[in-house]
């Protein structure tokens, strides 16, 4: 991007920075210019990467907003992004969704992205001799922290009557699992598509699903983050994503070939990648979100997704990654848009 | 007739005198503007924490109250990684400066590889040292290892050459042999370089430390400020870099310390 600001814009900019009215105050004067979104992507099969590979971002917001792709990795780069202003809208895990939320980043959760019921598993080495939950104690279990799989496999531990200090938890990216597997220096992995496909495929077997958390009541999902500012200044181009989102999610369940055609070209990947993706792809219509077992009528307190963000923000607390409990997590909800789609 | 408040000698030398009080006055000044920036509220606690809030991690970390292992572990880890690769370092490439100085053999097989790799950003083949060496302490240790040893190796090399033509003739003149010249004459000349080779290097070290210890680490002044900001934990992000920070500030003025009493020659030749 051109750095172009005035003499009197630099002359404002400056004026606001010293007052610290705004640490990003140059920020503010391209805004004016021209409504641009920031739309963040996982850069796997999901729908703004499908958007990206279409073409279709003029069609989603109108022809005078400026859309770009962030590509992220992980759920607290995008908290990163969107406290520093960088990034708009982004899905997440509800686990760094909880962090942001309790340090103080304004972000609002305004929509279920998917349910999280099997792209997310934990998978043992057959060579490990593991037969059940039971059998983790002392094994290296090797995951991403702070992510949804981060929560799952605590609940996952907890259920099954195991300590924090009865498994070795190692941090790791997901990149970094699928060598370490091959070289056979972690025992299990708590991890999602694409990579839990690749290392079962490789002497592995999936133990357990995060979709079997739900018998213990608790609903682990992707939220759809939007950042507070961006939310109250375009709340249309909130509503248009979602609109279209919800369209792209039935595409990507009711036509899978055209999608299967479209990400093989986009990523380049193999085609099994993508139906795979694709297969373990749980939407949730807007209607459904609606009712108390995920997010509830607006007004409605306390709903399931509620509860979830609850527990998690408990985990955390347990754990001392964040130092105190928010007070009211409602507040972290925006149903508006659900009600407005449905 | 020279200015009476210029604190220099007769010979007005650029760059002469202490520069201690003016460092410390612009460490308090930074300090003293943070303090103002945090506690006035201009900057939320996010983005920038609080002196206090810093401070306060830090004593947590140092009695090992907080939520992690005590920071003296942490410590001992990085500690360890660093200078452990640092010694390798030293062993190794000081001696292939050395060689590529003094044959031309040698500087034809190590030239290419080292300038060839020398530019790499080591989280560019942190990939390719993970399949290859695991997850263990080998990697870490190894990825600080190579950062240190190019600086190393450069500056020994180039030190071979500061001897001036003159000394090494004068020294010949005088019955010397080849090896004696080497030893007595372009070694001394060349201690002062790779002394800043080994200054710059472990300065690399440090550098790498964070991308060494993105590999699987549990323990390690890295880690902990890479777990911390998965966490937006700002203020033990602050810590962890302000601690690193002392640390390797205080390894640099022990080499200093060092470089005046190993070659007082510096710059004299």
């Amino acid at each position: 991007m051109k750095l172009q600001l005035s003499r009197r814009d630099f002359s404002l900019t400056a004026a606001n920075m010293l007052a610290g009215s705004s640490l990003f105050g140059v920020r503010a004067v391209f805004a004016q210019a021209q409504k641009q979104v920031n739309l963040g992507t996982f850069g796997s099969i999901d729908a703004q990467n499908y958007i990206r590979a279409k073409g279709l971002a003029p069609k989603v917001f109108g022809p005078n907003v400026k859309a770009e792709f962030v590509t992220v990795r992980a759920g607290s780069e995008v908290m990163s992004a969107m406290a520093g202003g960088s990034l708009d809208m982004c899905n997440l895990g509800s686990s760094p969704l909880v962090v942001g939320y309790a340090n103080g980043v304004p972000v609002t959760l305004v929509y279920i992205y998917k349910n999280i019921i099997d792209s997310e598993v934990l998978v043992v080495q057959n060579s490990a001799n593991i037969k059940s939950l039971a059998d983790l104690k002392g094994k290296k279990l090797g995951l991403p922290y702070n992510t949804s799989v981060h929560f799952a496999a605590m609940a996952m531990l907890k259920n099954a009557g195991l300590g924090a200090n009865d498994v070795t938890l190692i941090n790791m990216r997901a990149d970094q699992i699928a060598s370490a597997w091959t070289r056979r220096e972690i025992d299990a992995s708590y991890i999602w598509v694409p990579v839990a496909p690749v290392i079962t495929a490789d002497a592995g077997t999936v133990l357990f699903k995060t979709g079997d958390l739900n018998a213990s009541g608790l609903v682990v999902f992707d939220a759809f983050a939007v950042r507070d500012e961006f939310k109250q200044k375009n709340p249309e181009l909130v509503l248009a994503f979602l609109k279209d989102f919800e369209q792209i999610a039935r595409t990507f369940k009711t036509n899978p070939k055209e999608v299967v055609e479209t990400m093989t070209k986009f990523l380049s990947v193999d085609e099994a990648a993508v139906m795979r993706s694709l297969n373990t792809f749980y939407p949730v219509p807007a209607k459904e979100q609606l009712t108390s077992r995920w997010l509830g009528k607006p007004g409605e307190r306390d709903t399931a997704v509620v509860k979830t963000l609850q527990v998690q923000a408990e985990f955390l607390k347990d754990n001392g990654q964040i130092t105190a409990l928010p007070k009211d997590m409602n507040g972290l909800v925006d149903k508006s848009f659900v009600a407005q789609l449905a | 007739m020279p200015d009476p408040v210029l604190k220099t000698s007769a010979f007005k030398v650029p760059g002469e005198g202490s520069s201690v009080v003016i460092s410390i006055v612009t460490v308090l000044s930074l300090i003293a503007v943070w303090f103002l920036v945090t506690n006035m509220g201009w900057v939320k606690p996010l983005f920038l924490p609080s002196p206090q809030a810093v401070f306060e991690q830090f004593y947590e970390y140092l009695t090992g109250r907080a939520n992690d292992k005590p920071l003296w572990q942490h410590f001992a880890a990085s500690m360890f990684r660093v200078f452990s690769a640092f010694a390798l370092a030293c062993v190794t490439a000081i001696p292939v400066g050395i060689a590529m100085g003094m044959s031309r053999v040698a500087r034809g097989i190590f030239d290419p590889p080292l300038e060839f790799y020398r530019p790499l950003p080591p989280l560019a083949y942190l990939p390719l040292i993970i399949i290859w060496f695991g997850i263990d302490e080998l990697p870490k240790v190894l990825l600080i290892f190579l950062s240190c040893f190019a600086p190393l190796a450069l500056a020994a090399r180039s030190g071979m050459r500061s001897a001036s033509q003159e000394q090494i003739n004068a020294a010949y003149s005088m019955g010397a042999s080849y090896g004696q010249v080497i030893r007595h004459v372009i070694l001394p000349a060349a201690l002062p370089d790779i002394l800043i080779g080994m200054r710059i290097a472990i300065g690399f070290g440090w550098t790498t430390l964070v991308a060494a210890e993105m590999v699987a680490a549990s323990v390690g002044l890295g880690q902990m400020v890479l777990n911390a900001s998965n966490f937006l934990r700002t203020d033990i992000v602050v810590m962890g870099i302000i601690v690193i920070g002392v640390v390797a500030y205080m390894f640099d003025l022990l080499m200093r310390w060092v470089e005046l009493k190993l070659v007082p020659w510096k710059g004299r030749m």
